[in-house]
């Protein structure tokens, strides 16, 4: 039964072979999707290109459909994935900060990695950032540990927050996703006239 | 949309519409009990460590072990054992684990601690250990070494402050000392 390694099918050594394939495979794929550049990134706050936007919401309703349609086939312990739990403010926060700097930067944590491997220098810039803010935090964390465990709601799903069935909150994600999707192309096809005056 | 995305977007959704049908699969859940040997568990006293040998445990340095507060924030936030993080009871149910960790949970006076183990227990948790006696046994212990070190500390030679930035540090460490 999944999770392979919460039920101790393979040791620790291992998942770290899988998560490096994985890890590799993930790297691979954002750079084919054209993602290691940063005005391809940056485009979709600005409606041109919203490749992002349907690639992650592609991966989420991937993802959460395979962990419904596995456990539900009895594969897969659910209660054995690991869900971080949600401190609101806190999340809230760094959240605002992560968009400032993607937007500034053009890159997030993974796209700047494939970025800098591709030899651009912004990318690389961009990760020297990025790790020079984790020091710093580390460093400040003795200050920030009580604002850093505030408000925590404990694991949250959306369905047990909206207090709607589990199948119920997949298929409303699904179609929020799919509507998603049709609607980005029609943003994208809108600014892209826009800017070409047509 | 090309076709391929159009028949996967489909697909999705004839996959999504499906699961509103279907049972949850949250609620099955699997539990194996062996009361036996939970019973010889209890009775040889592996289900617990005391504070010295948890302080020895942290000493240790072992990434692999948690310690799990199981009171609430507002206590956890005045004090908690060095490296404890903070779970509620009704989270540690759902908490993914690995099979490679060892958990000592603690509470004030060990009853929270022991039924949380029992739910662990149930999940099929062998790692996890309770601390007798809680978080008032280390209180106690800590009480007993720091009166013991003050009084030693009076026939000792001077020795020089350490640098500001470990204070803190070393303000835990000697606590599990």
């Amino acid at each position: 039964m999944a999770p392979f390694y919460q039920f101790g099918f393979f040791g620790e050594w291992t998942s770290l072979l899988f998560a490096f394939a994985i890890g590799i495979g993930f790297g691979f794929f954002l750079e084919r999707a054209g993602f290691g550049s940063s005005t391809k990134l940056a485009a979709q706050f600005y409606g041109r290109d919203l490749a992002v936007f349907k690639v992650m919401f592609t991966a989420i309703v991937t993802a959460m459909l395979g962990l419904f349609w596995l456990a539900w086939m009895g594969v897969l312990d659910l209660s054995r994935v690991n869900v971080l739990p949600t401190y609101f403010v806190p999340q809230l926060v760094g959240g605002l900060i992560f968009g400032v700097g993607f937007v500034t930067g053009g890159y997030c944590p993974g796209t700047c990695a494939v970025a800098a491997v591709t030899g651009k220098m912004d990318g690389w810039i961009h990760l020297v950032g990025m790790m020079a803010g984790i020091l710093l935090f580390g460093e400040l964390y003795p200050a920030l540990e009580g604002f850093y465990n505030s408000s925590s709601m404990g694991v949250v799903s959306l369905d047990s927050l909206l207090g709607i069935p589990y199948g119920t909150a997949v298929f409303l994600i699904a179609v929020l996703a799919v509507g998603g999707f049709y609607f980005a192309e029609k943003i994208e096809k809108r600014f892209t006239s826009v800017r070409s005056g047509s | 949309m090309n076709s391929t995305i159009k028949y996967l977007a489909i697909a999705a959704l004839l996959l999504a519409l499906l699961a509103l049908f279907v049972q949850n699969p949250k609620e099955k859940r699997r539990v194996g009990i062996d009361l036996d040997e939970l019973a010889r568990v209890i009775e040889r006293e592996d289900d617990h460590v005391t504070a010295d040998e948890l302080a020895a445990m942290l000493k240790e340095g072992n990434p692999r072990l948690r310690v799990i507060d199981l009171r609430d924030s507002l206590a956890y936030l005045q004090y908690h054992i060095p490296t404890a993080e903070r779970v509620a009871i009704s989270e540690l149910v759902e908490m993914p684990l690995r099979p490679t960790d060892t958990l000592v949970l603690y509470s004030e006076g060990g009853i929270h601690a022991a039924q949380a183990w029992m739910l662990l227990a149930l999940r099929g948790h062998r790692n996890v250990l309770t601390l007798k006696g809680g978080l008032l046994e280390w209180k106690e212990r800590n009480a007993k070494n720091d009166s013991g070190r003050s009084r030693s500390r009076s026939d000792s030679t001077q020795v020089k402050p350490p640098a500001k930035k470990f204070e803190k540090e070393q303000e835990k460490m000697r606590e599990v000392c």
